[in-house]
């Protein structure tokens, strides 16, 4: 029986974790969360292993198990706790990626946890938006290193007011601090009811045997993929602090069943916002592997798909910063550059199925002054599949965030939009072609403060097998007297009533040869 | 005499009421002209109006079939329709794919003017543009246009300008102030999109209709759950999209009234795909629908479907587990048993268990081959270890897992609780799986119309006409003056609409909703208007997310106005067939094995009459498998009703 079990305890679990975004989603006040979907939520057993995940954000969902393997043992957890943290050097990811964490208790014993991560619009720091170009990580915002929220289900209250007054906008923080909350009373219930219908005992063993379904999936596909090692380098183009061309290398090795995965020989941490902590290394890492089972079949994604992973990098470079290294990019930029340079890798052994480069950045963008803070990410052109062109417009990687329509953005915000559309003739050329990136185009009705976290200014997002590089993305600021100024990738800058910002995003990297008589265009 | 057409993939159900007694024909449906299989279907009949359920306008988007279009939108923003919302439709894969689009790159227009977020004209739309407009579109093979420009629902005149001046190219124009005058332009110009791509299907499609069935007056069903005339559907096919499965609801909805139901989970189980929809004393209605990846953001009655059907094809996993669907063995070739298909299907699963009486298929028509559902459920069970009946209970369990996601996502994510709610059950595979779906939910009560076979049919002969308006107004909730105002005003506009088109706004009532969310969400509850309607909507956001926020300001983004028109009070009777079958026994295998089971023929049943569970109850289009613990109620109009019994 238990071929269908598997099945129907796959269901009932991920149902609860999409329950859990839906919740939060509809009843979230920042547009991050309501509007673009800028959150995840999953289940852990009481080991901290992933049971359960909604399809939500990867590098959130991926970087979670990291959280989770910090965070357990630093507390004695007893029912009604909800544990608050957004530290990056504990599990997390950069600091607007609050993580609120609930154990679930059944008959008395610690069964699961239920994790709730949004990424709220502002965390205090320097600029609003808190992503802007720092140095520490203190100036990027407030670091919560992980603590009691409620405890035995009682709110801190002091300590929740005081986070609340730091922060920008705390009317809106405290409205998305209450959604998140529901969200994982919403999950507490369910599986309540999941236990009051099977039994404590069943849903241990069906977390198992999941875990175990999916690792023997995972192992299936890396058995299948040539043993060997294979290397690759690609670069940042610089951290907006001075330390330009900073190399991210990974030396793949296949063997039996297992893979590792090391990093080692990645460039060192950075002044600049580019350093990625642990558990974003490990998110992209397991988003790479998680698509190239989608090929094989459609598998329950948890712990069991890590196992056969392992993971190596060095403490103190750009892929395992430590602190005082700023982040707030590395989540957001450096993710994407590591998942290049797997795929870079992997498609030594696998050409069949590794795409060429994708836009490799989320194009970031904060504004704000002491009335708002608005921050949003660009697609660009996702890079051209074997026998397929690359989708154009569109969040690649690790970010699947949707864009917040225009008419809501100027009605809510002193900005406008004066243009959105794709960015013809961006994508690299080749039998498939790279798929096209975005232009768009802001104007400001007020003085503000814009922070630019981008990537793929300098190092073009590349092609393969003889297909041409995507185009690089550029940043402009066209004054009010109609000047026009290249802005680098990282930037702060103020801008004043009447300027207008333009950004164009990088398109995909070619696939093949050109061949003349080969594939029409898509969109 | 009215009657009312229902056209499904399989089947087209005919309606009607003959001194007050349902009665329903079924003809099999003729795809490639739907008007075909209404003519045959209807003749010998005398009837002077139709109310047709019409799956055109799905089957040319879903088959991307529709009109050619021009798409003309604001300058910066033309590629729209193709951006979307920038994300992609799933996250783990490397080759995932944009949905087909409906409009060709080349056809998309971009017009220089530009209204703010105040609704005011910050670039004027000026006559040289119009002018450059028609001459681009003289160049152009194109059927259809849409319009849809930044902010038109706050200032439409550029818009309409636009379609006065392009009306001399006699094409029609869709505008997306008249089609959905909210904010967010994507959905907004998606519908609008939509509406062009299907409007000269169906109105040729009708044209067609009108010729085969000269004299009679044609209305059309809308997903909003109301026809409307075969005109103004033309005009808004888009609001033919759900069409057949909104006459369902509509039908389920005053069906369960007339018991006293007024709670109840509509569950229609097809072939391939099952629809199910929450009423709680309302019909619900969304305007997040998605059709095959593009947004139709007008009001749709809350219909959740799930590729699970009677012929959904089971299969194991590269991981070793048994998945069931969303790929369907469809009509044809069909499940095994039909004897030209080598899939195991749902229906199989069935006939193996015992639960389908291979003999008593469609009235006996057609036998079902069993032999060749044992076969194919066989080769399964080989590898998964496991018995053929086992396997075929294994495939019927992981079905219904797939059915009670649908029904938990519109009960439990909204925040109601199924049970107390009732199983509302029609279409030919659900009557097998409706107390496994009960249990499993914690319904206690399910009931089983006896018109399995042609309900959504039933449903059109029963629904009102419907128009509805609305307006994105963005206002502070305790601006009630202004509401008021505004409310009039679009009351007006709503009359002028009926007259219009030749229906007498004296034969409508009125029913108005606020859209309306905390200052600063992102999602807006619809509530209907009332004079506490601040209090209702806090009510309404601590039901479904569990809390509200005191102290936080509350808006009305939209105000929604729905033209209802009064329909008499109905009743009808149904009249039973003489019976086929005997009662006999016959064996069912169920979690505790094989047991004796009787078999009842629906039409030997008398109102009033209780039996008890276990039992097969069948008629010609359907067999309800009535599990142990469930008590038989046999009501009026022989609908049965089931209740649990066990805990």
């Amino acid at each position: 029986m238990r071929a269908i079990e598997l099945e129907i305890f796959n269901k009932l679990f991920s149902a609860v974790a999409e329950e859990m975004g839906i919740v939060l989603r509809r009843s979230a006040f920042s547009p991050n969360i309501r509007e673009r979907c800028d959150f995840s939520c999953a289940i852990f057993d009481s080991r901290g292993e992933l049971v359960a995940q909604a399809s939500h954000i990867p590098v959130h969902l991926g970087a979670m198990p990291e959280t989770m393997r910090r965070v357990l043992p630093k507390f004695s957890w007893k029912p009604g706790d909800v544990v608050i943290t957004n530290d990056p050097f504990c599990g997390g990811t950069h600091l607007p990626d609050i993580t609120l964490i609930k154990p679930v208790f059944l008959e008395n014993t610690l069964v699961f946890f239920l994790i709730s991560r949004a990424h709220h619009a502002d965390v205090g720091g320097k600029y609003a938006g808190s992503m802007a170009v720092s140095t520490h990580i203190d100036e990027e915002g407030i670091r919560i290193e992980p603590t009691y929220l409620f405890k035995e289900g009682k709110l801190e209250e002091d300590f929740f007011e005081e986070l609340i007054k730091k922060l920008r906008n705390p009317q809106e923080r405290k409205g998305d601090f209450n959604a998140q909350i529901a969200s994982l009373w919403r999950g507490e219930k369910r599986i309540q009811e999941m236990y009051e219908k099977y039994g404590l005992e069943k849903l241990k063993a069906m977390a198992e045997a999941l875990k175990d379904y999916s690792q023997k999936a995972m192992e299936t596909l890396l058995e299948k993929i040539p043993e060997g090692t294979y290397e690759f380098t690609d670069y940042l183009d610089d951290d907006g602090c001075g330390t330009e061309d900073i190399p991210i290398c990974v030396k793949l090795t296949f063997s039996g069943k297992r893979v590792v995965v090391d990093f080692s020989e990645s460039g060192s941490q950075v002044k600049g916002s580019v350093n990625a902590p642990k558990a974003v290394t490990h998110a992209a890492t397991y988003y790479v592997f998680l698509s190239l089972l989608n090929t094989l079949g459609e598998y329950p994604v948890n712990q069991g798909c890590f196992r056969p992973i392992e993971i190596i990098t060095k403490e103190g470079t750009i892929v395992d910063a430590v602190y005082p290294a700023a982040v707030a990019g590395g989540n957001v930029e450096t993710s994407q550059r590591i998942v290049d340079v797997i795929l870079g890798a992997l498609s030594q052994a696998l050409p069949e199925l590794i795409p060429a480069a994708s836009c490799g950045s989320m194009n970031n963008i904060a504004i704000g002054n002491e009335n708002f803070a608005y921050y949003e990410t660009i697609g660009g052109g996702m890079g051209a599949r074997p026998g397929k062109d690359g989708l154009s417009g569109v969040h690649t990687h690790m970010t699947n965030t949707l864009n917040t329509p225009v008419e809501a953005l100027e009605h809510e915000y002193p900005l406008m939009i004066e243009k959105y559309s794709l960015r013809k003739g961006s994508g690299g050329d080749g039998k498939y072609k790279g798929g096209e990136g975005l232009i768009r185009q802001y104007y400001f009705n007020c003085e503000a403060t814009v922070t630019l976290l981008s990537e793929r200014r300098k190092y073009a997002p590349y092609g393969l097998w003889g297909g041409k590089n995507g185009a690089k993305g550029e940043n402009w600021l066209i004054k009010r007297t109609g000047e026009k100024i290249l802005l680098p990738g990282k930037v702060n800058l103020k801008v004043s009533q009447g300027d207008r910002l333009l950004i164009l995003t990088p398109g995909g990297g070619g696939l093949g040869e050109i061949n003349i008589v080969s594939s029409t265009r898509t969109f | 005499m009215k009657i009312a057409i229902d056209t499904g993939g399989t089947f087209t159900d005919i309606v009607y009421l003959e001194n007050g007694v349902l009665k329903a024909n079924k003809v099999f449906s003729t795809p490639s002209d739907p008007s075909q299989a209404i003519f045959e279907g209807c003749s010998g009949l005398k009837f002077d109006t139709l109310i047709h359920g019409s799956t055109v306008g799905t089957n040319a988007f879903l088959e991307r079939k529709g009109a050619k279009i021009a798409f003309i939108t604001t300058e910066g923003f033309e590629d729209l329709l193709f951006i979307g919302r920038q994300n992609r439709l799933s996250l783990y894969d490397f080759f995932v794919e944009k949905p087909a689009p409906i409009v060709l790159p080349e056809n998309c227009l971009a017009i220089r003017e530009r209204i703010n977020a105040k609704g005011e004209a910050l670039i004027p739309l000026e006559n040289q543009e119009i002018e450059k407009a028609i001459k681009w579109l003289n160049e152009r093979e194109i059927e259809s246009i849409a319009i849809c420009l930044l902010h038109s629902y706050l200032y439409p005149f550029h818009e309409k300008a636009l379609k006065k001046a392009l009306s001399e190219l006699k094409f029609p124009v869709s505008l997306s102030s008249e089609i959905l005058p909210e904010f967010r332009e994507y959905e907004r110009a998606s519908t609008t999109a939509i509406n062009a791509y299907l409007s000269p299907v169906m109105a040729r499609y009708l044209n067609r209709l009108k010729e085969r069935l000269k004299g009679v007056k044609i209305y059309i069903q809308q997903s909003n759950g109301g026809w409307l005339t075969a005109e103004e559907a033309s005009k808004f096919a888009c609001h033919t999209i759900l069409s057949g499965p909104a006459g369902g609801v509509s039908g389920a909805y005053l069906w369960a009234k007339a018991l006293g139901e007024k709670k109840i989970i509509t569950f229609d189980m097809g072939g391939t795909s099952t629809d199910v929809c929450l009423v709680d004393e309302k019909i619900p209605f969304t305007k997040e629908y998605i059709i095959d990846g593009y947004p139709l953001s007008i009001p749709v009655i809350d219909i959740h479907t799930v590729g699970a059907g009677g012929g959904s094809i089971a299969y194991i996993d590269a991981g070793g587990a048994l998945k069931v669907g969303p790929q369907s063995a469809g009509a044809d070739p069909g499940p095994a048993c039909y004897g030209k298909g080598n899939n195991p299907t749902v229906t199989d699963a069935n006939v193996v268990l015992g639960r389908i009486l291979p003999d008593a298929f469609l009235g006996g028509k057609f036998t079902l081959k069993k032999e060749r559902s044992e076969e194919v459920i066989y080769s399964l069970a080989k590898k998964l270890h496991l018995t053929l009946e086992e396997t075929a209970l294994g495939i019927v369990q992981v079905a219904n897992v797939n059915m009670v996601r649908a029904l938990r996502k519109v009960s439990l994510e909204r925040g109601y609780d199924p049970q107390e709610f009732a199983l509302f059950c029609f279409g030919g595979a659900g009557g097998l799986h409706a107390c496994a779906l009960a249990k499993e939910l914690g319904i206690k009560k399910v009931i089983l119309p006896k018109l399995a076979g042609g309900f959504s049919a039933f449903g059109l002969l029963v629904s009102p006409p419907i128009k509805d308006f609305s307006r994105t107004i963005w206002i502070k909730a305790e601006e009630k003056e202004k509401l008021h105002q505004i409310l009039e005003s679009l009351e007006k506009e709503a009359q002028a609409y009926l007259k219009n088109i030749g229906l007498d706004p004296k034969n409508f009532y009125t029913e108005v909703f606020l859209d309306m969310r905390y200052k600063g969400q992102g999602f807006e509850l619809c509530i209907p208007f009332s004079d506490d309607y601040i209090s209702a909507f806090e009510k309404e956001h601590k039901r479904q997310f569990g809390y509200t926020c005191e102290g936080f300001p509350v808006e009305i983004v939209t105000l929604r106005l729905r033209m209802k028109g009064a329909i008499s009070e109905i009743s009808w009777k149904i009249e039973k067939d003489s019976s086929k079958f005997s009662l006999r026994e016959t064996k069912v295998f169920t979690e505790k094995g094989w047991i004796e089971v009787p078999v009842i023929d629906w039409n030997s049943l008398k109102i009033g009459e209780k039996l008890k569970g276990p039992a097969i109850i069948v008629e010609d289009f359907t067999t309800v498998w009535v599990e142990p613990e469930f008590l038989i109620e046999v009501k009026e109009n022989y609908t049965l009703v089931l209740r649990y019994e066990g805990n």
